[in-house]
């Protein structure tokens, strides 16, 4: 439904996508997953015929972007990234203006959404600027469906929106998808990875690569530890340049009071962790030290890095993704 | 179901009238700027504080000019001034603006071939003032000789006070309400339509709602026209106050037909909102949007258009510049039809200057906003 080949669009100085492609079949979420800058707003709005690439080609429900746009934008409902209906309108005011820009009935939009409408519709009455990140994300997502579009082009949507919501906007979405509506989302929270059929991992306007989320295991390269801090043990500024100065250490950064280092040995004992720490004069004992699976967020981290020296690869890199 | 321009043009409508403050201040200011300029700004006189120096004490004719001045609604004599000093200090107090000076022998200079000399000062500072001072205190003054020479059973004027020859009948340079009226029309036509046409479409623009109208069915024209209609009746509704305004409070005429007028200001508003949509196209904020049209729009209308310097007066450069300035046509075109009385086919040049202007400026917002709907 989705098949985009070697995009690439440059804005102003920078290259904003380089040679980006993506395949999304009918019926699946497909996950963009970058930090804020990465190009996912850029190729939103390449597919739905906004932008024009500098190079490359796309279809978009069968429909080539480039010649049959108009057919495109009949085909796609787009939310863009920032909140973008009227806020002096009142809910209803918006789903209807949006209903009839579309000719369409505004009353079937429960038979569409579903759920996702009766959350807001207490709200009717209320001025769309005066509902909280949520309702409004809500609201959007109304608004973009209100034409029963084929494919759903969802840019950052649960940004800024409390977890009930977005837990409740996933659902919505994964019932959607099971309609056999095709969705391209874009988040750059992690977790929401595990959400999608599928996900690219989009830097700095390149592809790192696209997988399903479970095989994110099976493509890190090495092995992860996580290296809790207890109470009373070494904090995470004094560890962080030991464990990045060992020479079988390809990185590390903490969350918090975790630490994952990444080590470039398949293979490798916790011991050999343990008498490394030893060595460099620091006592273990408070500290709790695993192998874990890595994640989407280690496997994103472990390639954006790549090329780079480990020195680069700081605490405030891995923040960046959840800015 | 309704259309898809009808569904626009309902929603324009809701925020024009949920916006509440700017919708007091679109009506206030047009009030506010009508009554400044009429009452504040004024060149029209009404009970001007005016001096005296009566250096004749109590002669009966000077008596009879003072008493003849204070009748009239014009004048009221506020003080009396001792001496020629005193006339210089009297007007650097700031309350009066003319001082009658009366000669001492003023009874018997009268009888005299040629008359007596009545001096009239005034402050020079304030030169639109002073010369409507002047001209209304000629007038009533050769009223008065008339009236003696009348008692004294001449029949020509032979024994006047002061020769006085100035018309007020029919002198629209001389009553400032008749050249002001054009001129807030057009300023608030700028305000109104232009700058808040181009804040509402940058609005959009702003705020991401145009890339979802981009992205839908909604043809650029159905968009242009939908923010244009509601804007336009606005406009007209305000005009049309302005107009009233004119001519119930300040008595400015209307010799011209009513659809000439309407034709003039329908072409006006239709230049100035395309004028407004073409400044929108070229911004990204509603900030920019503001700035661009006071800078661009809203200054050239006040100073290029000969509402408050004259045309005639500027270098050459700047008369070409005005020319481009829709608003100087416009206020030529309404003077010539409320004021001199005009038809539409005398006025030829200022309505198809206009109309050329309306149809290119139109195209190109269309144009401009068209092209942008497309992918970029």
């Amino acid at each position: 439904m989705i098949e985009a080949k070697g995009i690439t669009k440059r804005r102003g100085q920078t290259l904003a996508l380089e040679n980006v492609s993506l395949s999304v079949p009918a019926g699946s979420i497909h996950g963009l997953i970058g930090a804020v800058g990465a190009g996912k707003s850029t190729l939103f709005e390449i597919l739905v015929t906004l932008l024009r690439p500098d190079s490359g080609e796309a279809t978009v429900g069968g429909y080539d972007i480039a010649r049959e746009w108009r057919a495109v934008r009949r085909t796609v409902g787009y939310m863009p990234a920032v909140f973008s209906l009227y806020g002096d309108l009142t809910v209803a005011e918006n789903l209807r203006f949006f209903a009839r820009i579309y000719h369409q009935d505004p009353t079937h939009i429960r038979k569409l959404v579903g759920e996702i409408w009766s959350q807001i519709e207490p709200f009717s009455n209320r001025p769309a600027a005066h509902l909280s990140g949520g309702m409004k994300q809500k609201l959007a997502l109304c608004c973009a469906m209100v034409h029963d579009p084929q494919v759903l082009m969802l840019d950052e949507p649960t940004t800024g929106v409390d977890p009930t919501s977005r837990h409740e906007f996933w659902t919505a979405l994964h019932r959607l998808a099971d309609q056999g509506k095709t969705i391209l989302v874009s988040t750059s929270y992690m977790d929401e990875a595990a959400q999608c059929d599928r996900i690219t991992l989009l830097h700095e306007g390149s592809t790192l690569a696209t997988l399903a989320p479970h095989e994110a295991p099976d493509l890190y390269h090495g092995t992860l530890y996580e290296i809790t801090l207890q109470e009373g043990s070494l904090g995470s500024e004094r560890l962080l340049p030991l464990l990045r100065d060992w020479s079988l250490s390809r990185g590390c950064y903490s969350f918090g009071d975790r630490i994952h280092l990444s080590i470039a040995l398949p293979d490798i004992r916790t011991e050999t962790v343990e008498s490394y720490l030893r060595g460099q004069g620091v006592s273990v004992e408070g500290l709790h030290i695993v192998p874990v699976r890595p994640s989407v967020e280690d496997l994103f981290i472990q390639l954006a890095s790549k090329g780079e020296t480990t020195d680069s690869l700081n605490p405030d890199t891995t923040n960046a993704l959840h800015a | 179901m309704q259309s898809s321009f009808v569904t626009f043009m309902n929603k324009e409508w809701r925020h024009i009238l949920r916006e509440r403050r700017t919708l007091v201040m679109i009506f206030a200011i047009p009030l506010a700027l009508v009554l400044l300029f009429g009452y504040v700004i004024s060149t029209d006189i009404d009970h001007t504080p005016i001096a005296v120096l009566d250096s004749s004490h109590g002669d009966p004719l000077a008596r009879k000019l003072m008493h003849k001045l204070s009748a009239a609604d014009q004048f009221h004599i506020v003080d009396q001034v001792n001496c020629e000093a005193d006339i210089d200090r009297a007007f650097k107090r700031g309350v009066v603006k003319m001082v009658v000076v009366i000669p001492s022998d003023i009874g018997s200079d009268a009888r005299r071939y040629g008359g007596a000399e009545v001096q009239l000062v005034t402050d020079a500072s304030d030169l639109n003032v002073a010369t409507t001072v002047i001209s209304y205190a000629t007038a009533i003054i050769s009223d008065l000789n008339a009236e003696l020479n009348t008692q004294a059973g001449h029949l020509t004027a032979d024994q006047p006070v002061l020769r006085t020859n100035v018309r007020m009948m029919y002198n629209p340079e001389l009553k400032s309400a008749y050249m002001f009226v054009p001129g807030v029309i057009a300023l608030i036509v700028m305000i109104v339509a232009a700058m808040m046409t181009s804040v509402t479409l940058a609005r959009e623009k702003e705020s991401g709602t145009l890339r979802l109208l981009t992205v839908s069915p909604l043809k650029a024209h159905t968009i242009v026209l939908g923010k244009m209609v509601p804007y336009f009746i606005l406009t007209a509704v305000i005009t049309g106050l302005i107009m009233v305004l004119g001519t119930w409070v300040f008595e400015v005429p209307c010799y011209g037909t009513l659809w000439g007028v309407a034709l003039l200001c329908s072409l006006f508003i239709l230049a100035a909102i395309a004028l407004g949509i073409l400044i929108s196209s070229l911004v990204k904020t509603q900030q920019s949007a503001l700035t661009s049209s006071l800078l661009g729009l809203f200054l050239p209308t006040m100073l290029l258009s000969g509402f408050i310097f004259p045309i005639s007066n500027m270098p050459q450069v700047m008369q070409g510049l005005c020319q481009v300035v829709p608003a100087t046509w416009f206020i030529e075109g309404i003077k010539g039809l409320m004021l001199k009385g005009q038809t539409v086919t005398e006025l030829w040049l200022p309505m198809t200057v206009l109309g050329g202007m309306t149809l290119v400026l139109g195209g190109g917002a269309l144009w401009m906003f068209a092209r942008r709907t497309r992918p970029r």
